[in-house]
């Protein structure tokens, strides 16, 4: 199965290894124009009104069978650095998306990367499990 | 005045061959085929003798159809050329009756339902502003509580198609409660609105059982090609009778909760039962009444308890009682704290 069929189709909450406290990769949409990620972020209470997030331009993901790279498109509900997004309190939360070209349907593992070699703070998510049997069609 | 809808609709049928420039003068047989292949069942001549019999004379009615019968044509048709059931308008109380169904319907507009919904409505005013147009400057005489609009409605619409045409969806819901994210598979069967919110309730697959979640903690809802879950007509009737709000207090089953309330609530209890299982046990010589529920006990439950705590004790179940009294507790430390 690939993304140059006319379907899309939905991961839904893959694993994948990431620091505590990042967003939550909550699920990946495969499209024949686009590969679309969704995230969830509770701000947490480390910083005083629950701090600031954004995304680097320069965000990727990573086909490790292939080693493909592909940059990110666009984001939505998220600012793209340098801007940011400023919580208000540390009980404030943020759903976003992220775009990335279509990509194929294989079996196998991903990363998605925000900075390489990132530090704790960066939204870098690790070994996402590509599962082809776990795809659902959408309508 | 009230009539039957199906013979209502027989009474257009016939009214509609009769009317047929096309096939004038239609047979008995005419008739019947009409009215089988619309109603898709089959009536005798009788039946339909009988309805030609009330279009003709019933007075309640009111169609006082001039329907002859043709013997060199050997057909039905109307005296009058130009007649038709559909022409007949309405009777003052139906006209009344038209005019409160339209007040009532503009409760249901707005922010409560969709906008496709909403338009339709509007549509049904203008008409009958057009025809009765005293109505319009009237001051509004039926108010309902009415929130403002609610954070997720957009999706309202959508839920609501997936819900009648059975699809699963999947959407991230974002709970309160645990302040976490996850993206939820989902079958909905039904949208319920309770004190002005609205709430998708279906069968989820991540928690492998009927679920509710508020519109306003979900987002970006996908409609899935999976066959659809629909739970045993038992466990679905638990959920949606046996309960007084949305929220099922988790592991908590059908049982019997008995409350003890002071006279002015007893009174206010017995107009308004917050149940259909809710029972008037016994009423004290000094007003106070005991009152018992047989439900699932949810969170709105004991909210509701809460908020008439200080004219309400639970006597039944005891987990009850002590939760109640956590809250009192909680809220005490909580007064202390901010009173400092």
């Amino acid at each position: 199965m690939t993304s140059t069929t006319k379907s899309k189709y939905l991961l839904n909450a893959p694993k994948y290894h990431a620091g505590e406290g990042r967003p939550v990769l909550l699920r990946m949409e495969f499209a024949p124009t686009y590969t679309k990620v969704d995230f969830g972020y509770q701000a947490t209470a480390y910083y005083r009104k629950g701090g600031w997030v954004k995304i680097s331009k320069d965000t990727f993901i990573r086909i490790h069978a292939s080693g493909e790279v592909l940059r990110l498109l666009r984001a939505e509900h998220i600012p793209v650095a340098p801007t940011q997004h400023f919580f208000k309190t540390s009980k404030d939360w943020l759903y976003y998306s992220l775009y990335f070209p279509p990509m194929p349907m294989k079996k196998g593992f991903l990363d998605l990367v925000e900075v390489d070699p990132g530090e704790d703070t960066d939204f870098n998510y690790m070994d996402i499990f590509l599962d082809p049997k776990k795809l659902i069609e959408l309508r | 005045m009230s009539f039957n809808k199906e013979a209502y609709i027989r009474y257009i049928i016939i009214d509609t061959c009769l009317t047929d420039k096309q096939n004038p003068y239609p047979k008995m047989d005419t008739l019947i085929e009409a009215c089988t292949e619309k109603l898709g069942k089959e009536f005798s001549i009788s039946a339909i003798q009988k309805d030609i019999k009330t279009m003709k004379e019933d007075e309640v009615l009111g169609f006082l159809a001039p329907i002859k019968y043709s013997k060199s044509h050997n057909g039905y048709y109307y005296a009058d050329a130009n007649y038709s059931i559909r022409k007949i308008s309405l009777q003052d109380s139906e006209i009344e009756a038209l005019k409160t169904a339209t007040e009532m319907l503009s409760v249901f507009s707005g922010s409560r339902v969709s906008e496709n919904f909403s338009q339709a409505v509007d549509k049904i005013f203008a008409s009958i502003y057009e025809r009765f147009p005293e109505g319009k400057s009237k001051l509004k005489i039926i108010q309902t509580d009415h929130s403002i609009i609610q954070k997720g409605f957009e999706h309202f619409e959508w839920f609501l198609q997936a819900a009648r045409e059975k699809i699963p969806v999947c959407f991230v819901h974002y709970s309160y409660r645990h302040r976490d994210f996850k993206s939820i598979i989902f079958h909905p069967l039904i949208l319920k609105e309770f004190q002005n919110n609205w709430y998708l309730v279906g069968y989820s697959e991540n928690h492998k059982e009927i679920r509710t979640f508020g519109l306003d903690r979900i987002y970006d809802p996908k409609l899935l090609k999976r066959k659809f879950i629909e739970p045993k007509e038992d466990v679905r009737d638990d959920y949606f009778r046996h309960i007084y709000g949305v929220y099922p207090l988790e592991g908590k089953k059908l049982q019997r909760i008995e409350f003890m309330v002071s006279p002015w609530l007893s009174d206010y209890m017995n107009a308004h039962p917050i149940h259909s299982s809710q029972v008037r046990k016994k009423e004290m010589s000094h007003g106070h009444a005991i009152f018992s529920l047989h439900l699932i006990p949810s969170k709105e439950l004991i909210n509701f308890f809460l908020s008439l705590s200080s004219r309400l004790v639970v006597l039944h179940p005891k987990w009850i009682q002590e939760d109640i009294r956590e809250h009192h507790q909680t809220a005490l430390k909580y007064d202390k704290y901010y009173q400092k």
